[in-house]
């Protein structure tokens, strides 16, 4: 079996890049139904709420948080390199995350390290 | 005014588990599981299936019928003991259901997870001192990802329950304690063992305490497990699988991949339901 490096390379990054998208945006990953659906806005919406929180959570507290739930959205991003992944169900894994950085955006306690 | 968020995570619980057991039930699936004997309880999840259950369930529940009979991930088939290999590792979790709640385990597995997990997000937002609207905000805005997930025989409840106690604990800056729910967690899902490592590692070197590198045991388990046992996540197989369709455009059969990892994982319950 002949591989070639080069485009499948770009296949690979291509895959990896959607599905780290896919998983802080859009864990149904349906692009195309996106302008049809209020309710897939919604998770973008979402998604937008939670990177603003991470960013926040950064100016004020340690990295230590963002960095394990980057690496763990990076670990579900390769899982499937030729392919997309069940990104709705690698999701759930990460909420307990995102609901610490929107709250941590939220409260005045600025003591989190 | 504390308690809001609680009650509505115990209501959003609640309707999670009803509305699952509602759709398995009317699909003809029961709450209670056979476990007198391995063949009874893999032919009742074939053709009738259980409250809760999907396609990896099968594989979790195996070994853990195992860990049920045996203390061990053994199983007796036609007098012939075997090591129930795949996921045996994860499949420990559903055991301490098993025994207290015997044939019920599914449904009580699904209710105390999905109530678990909505109280400890209300938990954890009282350790951020989130206020109690804001936290029942919360609860509704992530409501939409989990009421699928959630109440399954799955492996995603305990471990985004652990994950939770440990980001709280971190929080309480109980930072030795809060690796304890991490290793379990990764013990549980191979993923987690990743960050339990790197978490390990960043005690390590805040308090130069080598104790800390029991957070190498369970990536260390997993990735032992991996070599000598066959791909437990089956990460290389789904890659192959989509190189195969994806980039050489041909077509994979689905038999061959299940015989391959048959063979590969020593035993596989197919064998067992053919006998």
């Amino acid at each position: 079996m002949e591989i070639n490096l080069v485009k499948e390379g770009k296949l690979v990054l291509y895959n990896v890049a959607k599905n780290f998208f896919n998983l802080i945006f859009l864990p149904t990953g349906k692009f195309t139904l996106l302008l049809k659906s209020p309710y897939l806005w919604f998770f973008v919406v979402y998604g937008i709420f939670v990177v603003c929180g991470i960013f926040r959570f950064l100016m004020f507290n340690s990295s230590l948080i963002p960095l394990l739930y980057l690496i763990l959205v990076a670990i579900y991003s390769i899982y499937n390199p030729f392919g997309s992944i069940h990104s709705h169900r690698f999701k759930v894994v990460l909420i307990p995350f995102e609901v610490f950085f929107l709250g941590s955006w939220i409260t005045k306690r600025r003591d989190i390290r | 005014m504390k308690v809001l968020p609680y009650l509505f995570a115990g209501f959003l619980a609640s309707v999670m588990v009803g509305l699952k057991t509602y759709e398995d039930m009317s699909k003809g699936r029961g709450i209670y599981l056979e476990l007198q004997d391995l063949n009874g309880t893999i032919k009742q999840l074939k053709n009738k299936g259980v409250v809760g259950i999907s396609k990896d369930t099968y594989a979790y529940l195996i070994p853990a019928y195992g860990y049920y009979k045996n203390l061990l991930p053994v199983v007796e088939v036609d007098g012939k003991r075997y090591f129930a290999s795949y996921r045996f590792l994860s499949s420990w979790v559903f055991v301490p259901f098993m025994w207290l709640f015997k044939g019920y385990f599914p449904l009580a597995y699904i209710i105390f997870f999905a109530f678990a997990f909505m109280l400890g997000l209300v938990y954890l937002m009282e350790g951020l001192r989130v206020k109690p609207q804001i936290s029942t905000l919360v609860l509704l805005i992530t409501f939409p990802f989990l009421y699928y997930h959630i109440p399954r025989l799955l492996l995603e409840g305990p471990t985004m329950f652990l994950l939770i106690l440990f980001l709280r604990l971190f929080l309480d800056k109980k930072y030795s304690l809060a690796l304890l729910p991490l290793i379990f967690a990764s013990l549980i899902r191979g993923e987690i063992s990743v960050i339990c490592a790197l978490y390990g590692l960043y005690l390590i070197l805040k308090t130069k305490n080598l104790i800390y590198s029991v957070s190498a045991i369970p990536i260390t388990a997993h990735a032992i497990t991996s070599q000598y046992l066959g791909d437990q996540s089956f990460f290389y197989f789904w890659t192959y699988r989509n190189y195969v369709m994806n980039v050489l455009g041909k077509d994979f059969r689905m038999d061959e991949i299940h015989n391959c990892a048959s063979e590969k994982l020593g035993f596989y319950p197919q064998k067992v339901s053919d006998n």
